[in-house]
Parts: C-alpha cells; sequence; structure tokens
C-alpha cells in the first residue's frame, strides 16, 4: 500500500474511495441538515430542528477534519439558511394570503401586527380576498410567495449541491432580496401612519425582528469572492 | 487496496463527474477552506459567524414569537378564540364584534366573504394616507377589558342606564377599548 498523499488523518486510499467515502459522509450530513431545516422551516418547531441541524454540522465538520472532500461549512451555512429564510417568509406571508380565516392565523397576525406592524392589524380581513389590508402588502406577499421565494430555495438547492447555476441563482436571488428589502421598507414608510401608529414596538422592533432575515444579503459579499471553481456544471 | 492506487492530485477532470457527485478536493494549502482565498479568509470567517447568529436569532425568535404573543395579549387566562374577538373589538372599533370561530371552509380568498367584509366601523383619520384611531394595547389588557366587560354583554340599554357610579366608569372603560374618545 502506498501513500497517497492526502491529508493526514484521511482513511482511505483511492480516489474512488475517497469519492465513495466523502460522497457518504455528506449525504449522512445532509439527512440530518434537511431534517432540521425542515422543522425550523416551520418557525414553531424551530427548537426541535436545531439540534438536528448542529448535529448534521457537526458531522460535516468531522468528516473535513478526516480530509473527505465535503462542502464547506460556510457553504453549508449560506445554502441552508438562505433556503430557510425563504421557507420562513413562505409560511408567513402563506398563512396571511392563503389562510387568512383560520383561527392560529387570526391571532398571529393581527398580534404580530398589534406588536411590531399595524399592517397586520388594520382593518384586518377587511379585504375580500382576506388577511392583512395594509396598502401594497399583498402585492408583496404575490410576488414573494409565487416568484422569489421558490426561486430562492431552488437556487439553494442548486448551491448546496456544488453546481455552478446554483451560485449564480443564489446570488441572483439574493440581490432580488435586497430589491425587495427596499421596497418593502418604502412602502411601509409611505404608509408609517397605518404600520406604525398604536404599535407596542413600532420601528425599531419591526427592524430588531426582522434584522435576523438578513442572510441573503450577508451571504453576498462571500458568494461574490469565492472561488467559483469549487462549483461544477 | 492495490499500490497502483490513484492519488488525489491526479483525479479526473470535473466534467467526469455526474451531476450527484461533489466536485474534486481543493487542495488546502494555507489552512483555509475550499474555495476561499488569503485575501477574503477574514471577511468569510465573519460571515460564517454572522450566520450562526442568524441561525440563532431565527429559530428562537420562530418558535418563540406565537406562545409570547399569546401570553402577552392575554393567553392562558383568555382562550384564543376570546384572545381573537378582543383584538376584533380593538381593530373594528367594535364593541359587540365576536370572533366567528370556526369561520366556515375553505373560506376567503378561495370562496365566500371576508370576516369583516362590509364593516364599517373602524375609525380612521381618512384621506390618502390613513391614520387609525385606535390606541395601543397593554400588556395583558385584554384580560382586564374582558373580565370587566362581560357584565355588560347582552344587557338590555334600559339596564345600562341606571348603573351606580362605579358600574358607569367600568361601562365607560369597556365602551373605551372600542370606540375611545
Amino acid at each position: 500500500m502506498t501513500s497517497t498523499g492526502l491529508v493526514a488523518g484521511q482513511t482511505s486510499t483511492t480516489y474512488d474511495d475517497h469519492t465513495e467515502e466523502s460522497r457518504e459522509a455528506q449525504r449522512q450530513a445532509d439527512r440530518w441538515l434537511i431534517s432540521g431545516t425542515i422543522l425550523m422551516g416551520t418557525a414553531i418547531l424551530g427548537i426541535l430542528g436545531l439540534p438536528l441541524f448542529l448535529r448534521g454540522l457537526a458531522l460535516q465538520r468531522r468528516a473535513q477534519a478526516r480530509g473527505l472532500s465535503v462542502r464547506p461549512i460556510i457553504v453549508t451555512l449560506i445554502g441552508y439558511m438562505v433556503m430557510l429564510d425563504g421557507a420562513l417568509n413562505t409560511f408567513g406571508w402563506s398563512i396571511d394570503l392563503l389562510a387568512n380565516h383560520t383561527l392560529v392565523s387570526r391571532i398571529f397576525l393581527p398580534t404580530w401586527g398589534n406588536m411590531f406592524d399595524g399592517g397586520y392589524f388594520w382593518h384586518y380581513n377587511e379585504l375580500s380576498i382576506g388577511g392583512a389590508s395594509a396598502p401594497g402588502e399583498k402585492a408583496w406577499e404575490v410576488l414573494g410567495i409565487f416568484v422569489v421565494f421558490p426561486m430562492r430555495i431552488a437556487a439553494c438547492i442548486g448551491l448546496l449541491q456544488m453546481k455552478r447555476w446554483g451560485h449564480q441563482w443564489t446570488i441572483l436571488t439574493c440581490w432580488t432580496g435586497v430589491l425587495m428589502w427596499v421596497g418593502y421598507v418604502a412602502n411601509m414608510t409611505v404608509y408609517a401612519d397605518i404600520r406604525f401608529t398604536a404599535v407596542v414596538f413600532p420601528v425599531i422592533g419591526w427592524w430588531l425582528y426582522d434584522i435576523f432575515y438578513i442572510t441573503p444579503f450577508v451571504s453576498l459579499p462571500y458568494l461574490h469572492t469565492v472561488n467559483r471553481e469549487i462549483f461544477t456544471d | 487496496m492495490t499500490d497502483d492506487a490513484t492519488p488525489v492530485e491526479e483525479s479526473p477532470s470535473a466534467s467526469d463527474h455526474t451531476p450527484s457527485q461533489l466536485p474534486a478536493p481543493t487542495p488546502v494549502k494555507d489552512g483555509n477552506p475550499p474555495g476561499t482565498s488569503p485575501q477574503y479568509a477574514r471577511m468569510h470567517t465573519v460571515i460564517r459567524r454572522t450566520c450562526y447568529v442568524l441561525l440563532f436569532g431565527l429559530v428562537l425568535e420562530g418558535a418563540l414569537t406565537f406562545p409570547l404573543l399569546a401570553v402577552w395579549y392575554g393567553f392562558p387566562k383568555l382562550s384564543l378564540t376570546q384572545v381573537c374577538s378582543e383584538l376584533q373589538k380593538v381593530t373594528y372599533s367594535d364593541e359587540a364584534r365576536k370572533c366567528d370561530v370556526p369561520y366556515s371552509f375553505p373560506g376567503p380568498p378561495l370562496a365566500g366573504p371576508a370576516e369583516a367584509q362590509g364593516q364599517h366601523t373602524s375609525r380612521d383619520v381618512t384621506g390618502i394616507q390613513p391614520k387609525p384611531l385606535y390606541d395601543k394595547v397593554e400588556f395583558r389588557e385584554f384580560v382586564k377589558h374582558y373580565q370587566i366587560c362581560q357584565q355588560f354583554e347582552g344587557r338590555p340599554d334600559k339596564e345600562l342606564r341606571n348603573l351606580s357610579p362605579q358600574q358607569q366608569q367600568f361601562r365607560e372603560y369597556c365602551a373605551y377599548i372600542a370606540d375611545r374618545k
């Protein structure tokens, strides 16, 4: 048996062995990561999903330490978190657009609205299609649910598979996120009386709540500076 | 394992890989992960750490928002349906408003009118940029409102005209959340 010149600690000796072992390690980590992300994407079950997700990350880190060819941790984090961002936004906006007469929606959305964003409290369920009545809100919901977030989730799947198109489309969808935030905040500002009158934690409260949804923007400098040769066609 | 094992350096090109395969490993020369060049290593580290913070933030926020909101607005002292009704009293400035539960399936936007379609009691300063006239709801104010106001529900107007001064004060408070000033 000869030395292969691989990273210290690596166990396989042939390229095929190495590839097979790497793929298996990645697959095993992804099982945990996917399960965790699905649970976290439901919002309320996120506490159960987080340990699964962290276990997946630990497995991947361990595989990396063994010298296996697994995804870089940062790509894993960005891929799953941008996907999670899309999932959580889809969840929240879908219940307003499509399930606005369930009891949970009629409590969660108006209470959230009363707490942070009056657009979800003001004239709630008075529109013929129900849900938030704030000017422009439904247009953002349709754009997000049917265009931006599905595109984002698909792009992340490509990114996590280390595909060139996944990398390119994640950049695209993250920039689309910038467009959405700028447009959304401008709309809120124009109708600030509706959005923030008699709200418990207005403006700063809204920013503190929503700031955790900036992963797509945080990811952009990485996506633009990573050596794109690590992504394949 | 044979002695003629192919070393990593002689790995096939990326085009030989099937779509499900991961790319060939990038040699780690400088301690940076694949794809990170030395001049961006620091920035990539900051981004990775920020992602961890955002991950924990998103998860905690997602899991805790609904329970904490429910408690702030009166649960478990009030049932979820009662919280819903109290919310609607403020939203529509209508003291008699009740949350219609369960709402007939499938409901809007698929079928049927919205619950508050045609409701004209909400008060705003109307105009091109409307301004609502309801006031801020304080911490667990709905519990207090519900407990005090229950005694007046369904009582005929005649009885409500002959209230003691203290009851009259309570009566005004009950109207206050729905129709202040």
